[in-house]
């Protein structure tokens, strides 16, 4: 059995207890238990926790079309000078 | 059957704020949401309680009563909804923004907002951080943000202890309409009768409001944002470009991809430290994916107002879509057609500013109370061709 204080979420310091209370309050879904716990939240995105965090949710998605979690840009960290670069020269390759 | 005297549709910020307003005044409310709370478009958001970007007028009139009711709002709900009154900037990047701000600031001084118009010295003083060609700035110390999840958990907390029961997971399907009068609606956990029915699904309105049969001019926005990792506090409440004003309503004042994405830079901190940064106005439908050019345009505009940014690093992105009408202004209000039928949605980017006073608003609709001249302002009927 899984100690209570176990850190799950480790950038944003979220234990399995936090989030089994979340979970006993009515969360269904990944993007309601960032919401609540901010799970998933921190400097990694959730690609250390995701699955855990997957797992204990266990539920199906409560309506078809909601997504349990969906992937969206950066897939990983980016600096906001390099993102902004790489939209400035896609642009002047569209213009060219 | 169930039955209850009101069934409000929406668990964003409008239903939850509308539920709290109804129960609060005794009424039986059951809300139904088909996800959870704030799941939808109040999720997806920065959180601006912004009256200095709202026109003189109807609009800055109820952001302005909004932000009243705000202020002790934590206590009213007995739940911290993180509100913090930390003021709005709108800085203009060069001269010909700079005429819209006085402009503007001019009549929303005339209209009640305590706005300064500062120069380019002044401005940097309040944000140390504002890149050196900046113009000048318009500033609104009594503007704020609010955590919009945490706001919709409160009224909604508040309203099941004034005995409303909330019904999350749970979808509406249809609404039963007998004689031209509202019966009750069916959901995906069974049917629930009541004579009043309140619409507060935002950009998904619409498709509740054809399951009576009736159109409704609301057509979804998006919005895209970058959030940035934690960081100490390198902003003061929020900061907009003067962008965010032309984008808003002078478009033909802007050129390129910035006229393209409807680009409107906002900048804010969230309480744990993250930056949020966006935005842009987007007219795709449903379509709630983020793109590498809108946030690379964002990006861009981000570091040239405020050259710090440039070395952050940012971890997520995140699209909301804002459900817009064809005059700006929300729906608020009984509809022509079906008797009972109310609606309360449309309120754009402007669902937290708004929030607290159309719940308050709709109460006073139903108890009779309603100013004839607002009433008639946010009607559903001044579309009805």
């Amino acid at each position: 059995m899984a100690a209570p204080d176990l850190v799950v979420c480790r950038c944003e310091e979220v234990t399995l207890a936090a989030i089994e209370a979340a979970l006993a309050a009515g969360v269904r879904d990944a993007k309601e238990l960032k919401l609540a716990t901010r799970a998933g939240l921190g400097i990694c995105q959730g690609r250390i926790c995701r699955r855990l965090t997957e797992t204990l949710l266990k539920a199906p998605p409560p309506s078809p079309g909601y997504l349990i979690a969906g992937y969206r840009l950066p897939v990983r960290p980016v600096l906001l000078a390099e993102l902004a670069d790489a939209a400035e020269e896609a642009a002047d390759a569209t213009d060219r | 059957m169930a039955s209850t005297e009101v069934v409000v549709i929406g668990g964003g910020v409008i239903g939850t704020a509308v539920a709290y307003h109804l129960s609060r005044r005794g009424r039986r409310v059951v809300l139904c949401e088909r996800a959870g709370l704030g799941t939808g478009t109040s999720g997806a958001c920065d959180g601006g309680v912004l009256p200095l970007t709202k026109q003189p007028g109807r609009h800055l009139q109820l952001a302005l009563q909004s932000a009243e009711l705000y202020a002790g709002l934590s206590d009213e709900l007995g739940y911290d909804i993180e509100f913090d009154r930390h003021g709005c900037m709108v800085v203009a990047e060069n001269e010909a923004h700079l005429d819209l701000l006085a402009d503007l600031t001019e009549r929303q001084r005339r209209a009640g907002l305590a706005v300064q118009l500062l120069d380019a010295a002044g401005a940097r003083e309040l944000q140390p951080h504002l890149a050196r060609q900046v113009a000048g700035a318009a500033f609104s110390p009594g503007d704020g943000q609010v955590n919009p999840v945490r706001l919709c958990r409160g009224f909604a907390a508040a309203a099941r202890r004034y005995g409303a029961e909330l019904r999350l997971g749970q979808a509406v399907t249809g609404i039963e309409v007998a004689a031209g009068r509202v019966r009750g609606v069916y959901t995906s956990g069974g049917g629930i009768a009541a004579d009043l029915v309140i619409n507060c699904a935002g950009v998904w309105a619409p498709a509740v409001a054809a399951m009576a049969g009736l159109s409704v001019p609301i057509e979804p926005v998006r919005g895209q944002l970058l959030v940035t990792e934690r960081v100490p506090p390198l902003v003061r409440g929020e900061v907009l470009s003067a962008l965010y004003i032309a984008a808003k309503w002078r478009p033909e004042l802007i050129t390129g991809v910035a006229r393209r994405l409807r680009l409107g830079l906002s900048v804010s901190q969230g309480r744990a430290g993250n930056l949020f940064i966006g935005g842009c106005r987007e007219q795709v439908g449903f379509d709630t994916a983020t793109t590498a050019a809108a946030l690379g345009a964002i990006a861009d505009r981000a570091r040239t107002l405020l050259p710090v940014l440039a070395g952050l690093r940012v971890i997520r992105s995140f699209a909301g879509l804002r459900p817009t009408t064809p005059d700006g202004l929300p729906l608020v209000g009984f509809v022509p057609a079906v008797e009972g039928l109310c609606i309360a949605a449309g309120h754009g980017g402007d669902g937290n500013a708004l929030a607290p006073v159309t719940g308050l608003l709709v109460a006073d609709l139903i108890d009779g109370k309603a100013t004839p001249a607002l009433s008639a302002a946010l009607s559903p009927a001044r579309f009805a061709a």
